[in-house]
């Protein structure tokens, strides 16, 4: 058993020791993400750069029988990155080199810490005419990595797909230390889906180093329409219709009348009175036959009672069209000091009921809950302005939220559509998978991280609750 | 070891005696690379499967798994096979949720049910072409290639859920009916391309689209090779939204035209053929103005580089090279496409890089010119190349020292690029010679381990698999 000044000495030998972190407020610091939990105090944090220090840390953490979890910028909202049994904070930002960019196979390699947007916007700075499609509400801090591990969704999902979509290969230090590569830059690489398996895997599995995705083309045109409803039942059917007629739009963003009214409170967004949702809805390809689409979409509406469209002819006006989706999040922050935000997804047709159960859930707590919903693909996000510092609310909070995902589940859907189980869902899995699918989904763990130290104490039910932010 | 009466017997005690095969010739007939099982049993539902995995673990027996059989020949030769495990009783309609585009069937349905199914709500499951015979069950297992998949992804980006029989008695499910969905692993992704070795799966739910408005073929013939791959590269290179882009050598450009096809420059049912012509094969769909606009922009290109001819299919036409490029690329089927005898047929499925296909299938022939003169298919989009020896010729592939060595040494074209190579389908002969699957993966101690747990006793598909498994 390595004794513990011993095991920060033997950190400081791999990374060096500036990058060893070992105060209490440091550590402190890493105890949080951006979720209503915190976590236990751990030994040290580490800044590796490379793959090899990585693996050394692992080995170490190994041997000092030390649990042990990646970290990329804190941005996830599930706890999965809350040190929960302590141990060591393992932080990728450092690991932030775009290695390799090949663009006559469409493919980028990067290491984890590097942050989604940046990946984006350095593709776009070389004029490459390409990018990197998944895009969460997080990106403009999120790193790939933890984009990797929680199999991050987005806005483009229904036409365009989530993460796992456009990762065809990793670089893995497993937990013994070993290190594995799987899948690579040539798709279908024989055998089980390994890579497939890793992401959305929320670092207990193993702590990727490398990742290479696909990038695609920009599409040839972009277009955004406003479309404004009397009802979330008439937006939602409106996107039914849409997607029936054979049309396959490229974002679906809705908010209901609670969101409108925070935005025109905040922002004075200007929407008509009796607008009961808004349905901001981008179709995208090639220019050919674009404008038949734009106008049958809004033929749909018309049969659906919109009550106006708005149809964006410059990239400007495009952006006041997405104003009110952009700003809804920040938004509601005004309401209390802080908003949870549930995570369910239903079928689409589901998606009024789905929504007007939310609101109807939230009341029965006390609660009042708004709702942007990417409507596309049924994944809802009803959110809760909340004081965290009151207890007996924070509990209400989260018995709502269960709630409502139980009513998700019950209606086909699930507990959590982009955000990751974490600690925050765990024990809501039950409310989607039989014991025998847990028993076998942990055998999957017990393969890769037998002793149980890589991000342990995530996903699966458990008796122990992580702590609230204090 | 019980005898044979004695586990028939056990066997009967899970089965109806109609759903116990033990007809001699019926036997013969399932054989797998000389290995002729016992029984074919036929479960009727889900826990019947699962009931015969947990007796035939309990007795040792092996389980061979099978769909339709139209990959059968995919992997190893089998250590074992007492039981061949037939799904095709598995054939229910679990939820077609049309409004939802998504549909959950059992998993002994063929693709061509469901493609017959999906069309009655203009919608499609675009997986493979419609007529194909593979089962669902058989087409993740097999991680069977996607035509389409430069368009509409592969069988991992099409899946949303599965439910799979274990050797331990269970019925486990994962996934579910929605795109996003993050709840604990995807172990969906586990058993796709498993080849059965895990478990077998009974039931899957995929992700449906809307049948396009138009789906057209620009066909173009050109004199010489470096002329059409170089062309291949354009396409891609383009603004352009293809679902397919395929580049045929001479001899699969040759094989695929309709039968009957007269001298060079004669017409056949709209396409115009030439000698020793290679062809580049392009697939476009959506809606109508954008067909009509890639359609244009593609044929452009082929004139420019030096097309000796460019014609477009659709409708009947299309649908009868598709199947002509299927029966092509499944090596047990060639009697299609004028070639006599099925026996000695070799079908290999190779992974590179989208930009190395063109060198890739030059290489391929290089190397196989001298001893057997290949058929190559390149899809130019995705990185795959199937490479198809025909059979009949040589009495036994596998005295052909010259032709096993070229197989083996395969791998080493791709090696580079992180490649891989799969011989699909090969006689028992030849594959006694060589691993099937080419040289193990970085990750074999992680598959190793995952058999170990979902099947601890090796009895599904043993020795079929990835190093032996």
């Amino acid at each position: 058993m390595i004794e513990c000044k011993e095991l920060i000495a033997r950190l400081r030998d791999i990374v060096g020791p500036e990058d060893v972190l070992t105060s209490r407020a440091d550590c402190a610091t890493y105890g949080y993400d951006a979720s209503v939990f915190q976590g236990e105090d751990v030994i040290a944090v580490v800044f590796p750069q490379s793959m090899a220090e990585v693996a050394h840390v692992v080995r170490l953490a190994r041997a000092a029988h030390m649990p042990f979890l990646a970290r990329g910028t804190g941005t996830g909202i599930s706890g999965g990155a809350i040190p929960t049994q302590g141990g060591l904070v393992i932080e990728l930002a450092k690991m932030n080199r775009i290695l390799e960019i090949d663009l006559a196979n469409r493919r980028a390699v990067v290491e984890p810490g590097v942050i989604n947007q940046d990946l984006k916007e350095w593709l776009a700075d070389q004029g490459y005419g390409h990018t990197y499609v998944p895009d969460p509400g997080s990106q403009v801090v999120s790193t790939i990595g933890g984009n990797v591990a929680n199999n991050a969704g987005g806005m483009h999902c229904l036409k365009y797909g989530v993460t796992t979509n456009h990762v065809v290969g990793l670089e893995v230090v497993l937990p013994d230390g070993e290190v594995v590569t799987v899948g690579g830059m040539v798709l279908d690489q024989p055998g089980c889906d390994l890579t497939g398996l890793f992401v959305g895997s929320e670092g207990t599995l193993g702590i990727i180093t490398k990742i290479i995705v696909r990038i695609v083309r920009l599409p040839e045109i972009v277009t955004t329409q406003l479309a404004l409803f009397p009802s979330v039942d008439d937006a939602a059917n409106a996107v039914s219709a849409i997607m029936t007629a054979g049309i396959l739009p490229a974002a679906l963003e809705l908010l209901d009348r609670a969101c409108i009214d925070v935005l025109e409170q905040t922002i004075h967004i200007g929407y008509p009175e009796h607008a009961g949702a808004a349905l901001i809805i981008e179709l995208d390809g090639l220019k050919d036959g674009m404008q038949r689409s734009i106008d049958r979409v809004a033929d749909i509406c018309k049969r659906h009672a919109v009550i106006e469209i708005r149809t964006a002819t410059t990239p400007e006006e495009a952006a006041r069209l997405w104003l009110s989706r952009r700003a809804a999040y920040g938004a509601l922050a005004r309401l209390a000091p802080t908003c949870y935000i549930v995570d369910g997804c239903v079928p689409r047709t589901k998606l009024p009921e789905a929504l007007a159960q939310t609101v109807e859930i939230g009341k029965r707590y006390g609660l009042h809950v708004a709702n942007i919903a990417h409507a596309g693909d049924g994944n809802l996000h009803p959110s809760i302005p909340f004081d965290i510092n009151d207890p007996e609310e924070c509990q209400r909070v989260m018995a709502c939220g269960r709630d409502i995902l139980k009513m998700c589940a019950d209606m086909g859907g699930t507990i959590t559509g982009e955000h990751g189980v974490g600690v925050e869902k765990q024990n809501e899995m039950p409310f989607v998978f039989s014991p025998a699918d847990l028993e076998v989904m942990h055998w999957v763990k017990e393969v890769f991280d037998p002793e149980d130290l890589c991000n342990p104490g995530k996903i699966f039910p458990s008796s122990t609750r992580p702590r609230f932010l204090a | 070891m019980k005898t044979q009466p004695e586990w028939l017997a056990s066997l009967a005690g899970l089965l109806d005696v109609g759903q116990i095969d033990t007809e001699p010739e019926h036997l013969q007939a399932h054989a797998m690379d000389g290995r002729v099982p016992r029984a074919i049993v036929f479960p009727g539902d889900f826990a019947q499967v699962a009931a015969v995995l947990q007796w035939a673990q309990s007795e040792k027996l092996a389980i061979l798994p099978r769909g339709s059989g139209s990959q059968v020949a995919l992997g190893g030769i089998p250590r074992r096979a007492d039981l061949v495990l037939s799904t095709i009783r598995l054939q229910r309609i679990s939820e077609y949720d049309a409004a939802n585009f998504t549909l959950t069937a059992e998993a002994g349905m063929t693709f061509a049910a469901v493609a017959a199914l999906a069309a009655g709500n203009l919608q499609t499951l675009p997986l493979q072409y419609p007529f194909s015979p593979a089962t669902l069950g058989g087409l993740i297992a097999t991680n069977a290639a996607n035509p389409k998949r430069l368009l509409y992804g592969g069988v991992r980006d099409l899946l949303l859920g599965l439910r799979v029989a274990l050797p331990s008695g269970a019925v486990v499910h994962f996934g579910g009916k929605v795109v996003k969905n993050v709840a604990g692993y995807d172990m969906a992704k586990l058993f796709v391309g498993s080849l059965g070795t895990l478990g077998v799966i009974v039931e899957a739910t995929f992700k449906l689209s809307a049948l396009p408005e138009r789906d057209e073929t620009v066909l173009a013939v050109f004199p010489t090779w470096p002329q059409a791959a170089a062309t291949g590269t354009q396409v891609l290179a383009a603004p352009l939204l293809p679902s397919q882009v395929l580049l045929l050598n001479a001899a699969a450009t040759q094989a695929i035209m309709p039968q009957g096809e007269g001298d060079d420059g004669k017409d056949v049912q709209g396409i115009r053929s030439m000698a020793g012509g290679v062809m580049l094969l392009v697939n476009v769909e959506g809606m109508e103005e954008a067909v009509e606009r890639q359609r244009r922009d593609i044929a452009q290109i082929c004139r420019k580089q030096g097309a000796a001819t460019v014609d477009v299919a659709a409708g009947e036409l299309q649908s009868l090279l598709r199947q002509r490029l299927m029966a092509l690329s499944r090596a047990g089927e060639l009697a299609d496409v004028g070639e006599g005898s099925r026996g000695g047929a070799i079908s290999v499925r190779l992974g590179t890089l989208t930009s190395r296909v063109p060198a890739i299938m030059e290489a391929i022939a290089h190397m196989l010119e001298p001893i057997t003169p290949p058929l190559l298919i390149g899809d130019c989009g995705v990185g795959q190349v199937r490479l198809i020896l025909r059979g009949g010729g040589l009495a036994s592939r596998g005295e052909d020292k010259a032709l096993v060595q070229a197989l083996r040494d395969l791998p080493h074209l791709v090696a580079a690029e992180g490649g891989h190579v799969v011989i699909e389908a090969a006689p028992t002969a030849v594959k006694e010679q060589l691993d099937v699957w080419g040289p193990p993966p970085s990750a074999l101690n992680l598959l190793k381990a995952l058999k170990a747990k979902f099947d601890p006793a090796g009895i599904l598909n043993p020795g079929r698999f990835i190093g032996g498994l």
